[in-house]
């Protein structure tokens, strides 16, 4: 249940932040208000996370040359680039909080570090997904073949049977 | 509870970082380049110091109210091929770093 709510929430993140990184197609409304409800995905995320990266920081310093360091810090470049983001979209935001009734004194350095930090998360990610890309597999393969495979084994002693006939 | 209380402890720490980001932003002098409030872009400020001229439409930077559902397609995948490729190198550079095999043709 766990891996598959894991895996869901991490496609939802994926396609999100696909749409959110070309806001002139998706149009600026959708692009603030998708992005800014993803906020509690992401939140969710990392708090299913929550048991794993609190044993690393624990023992980081233990055995600090292991793969597993290198993702830590990764997450946590991760969660300051999807912060960055969040906070540079608001700094520069056309629809969602002027809706709201709050106005940020904007500057022009914050679109160029939201163009900055969409790209350099982007890029995050997919050293995210190249280090757990066993994990992916994994849960690709217990959602979208596992299921089949066992109908397959639960159908076999019939067609054994219509074979035998 | 116990998922409460975590979700609003990683909220409270990206509203933090959050608020420290900006007021470090907006605390920056405005003679930096790049920090000045009309822009950062130099092609700004030689306009601004430009005569006055009847001014052109403004031109189309892409950022409309209008869904383009093959732009945004064209967008999705371009960036889809992008990870894909960059976590293909990662991939491999794991496996090479743990001296795993890049491909196992053994079957199980």
């Amino acid at each position: 249940m766990k891996i598959k709510l894991n895996f869901w929430i991490d496609v939802a993140i994926l396609c999100i932040f696909l749409v959110a990184m070309e806001p002139g197609a998706s149009g600026v409304f959708i692009h603030e208000w998708l992005t800014t409800s993803a906020v509690a995905i992401l939140i969710v995320h990392f708090v299913l996370h929550w048991e794993w990266f609190m044993t690393l920081t624990a023992r980081f310093f233990v055995k600090l040359w292991h793969s597993s360091r290198l993702n830590y810090l990764l997450s946590i470049a991760l969660f300051l680039g999807f912060a960055t983001l969040m906070v540079s979209g608001f700094a520069i935001s056309e629809k969602v909080l002027p809706t709201l009734g709050v106005e940020l004194a904007g500057r022009g350095a914050w679109k160029r570090i939201h163009d900055l930090s969409a790209n350099l998360t982007l890029l995050i990610i997919a050293l995210h997904i190249g280090l757990r890309w066993e994990w992916v597999w994994a849960a690709f393969k217990k959602i979208f073949v596992a299921p089949f495979v066992k109908e397959r084994k639960a159908d076999s002693p019939v067609l054994i049977e219509e074979d035998g006939l | 509870m116990k998922f409460l209380t975590r979700f609003f402890t990683v909220l409270a720490v990206a509203c933090v970082f959050g608020f420290g980001l900006y007021y470090g932003i907006q605390s920056l002098p405005d003679d930096l380049p790049g920090i000045s409030q009309g822009g950062s872009n130099p092609a700004e400020h030689v306009l601004q110091s430009a005569p006055q001229q009847p001014l052109a439409p403004p031109a189309r930077d892409g950022r409309m109210d209008e869904i383009n559902i093959g732009r945004l397609l064209r967008s999705m995948a371009k960036n889809l091929i992008l990870i894909s490729i960059l976590a293909c190198f990662t991939i491999l550079a794991v496996r090479v770093l743990n001296k795993k095999p890049l491909i196992n043709f053994r079957k199980k």
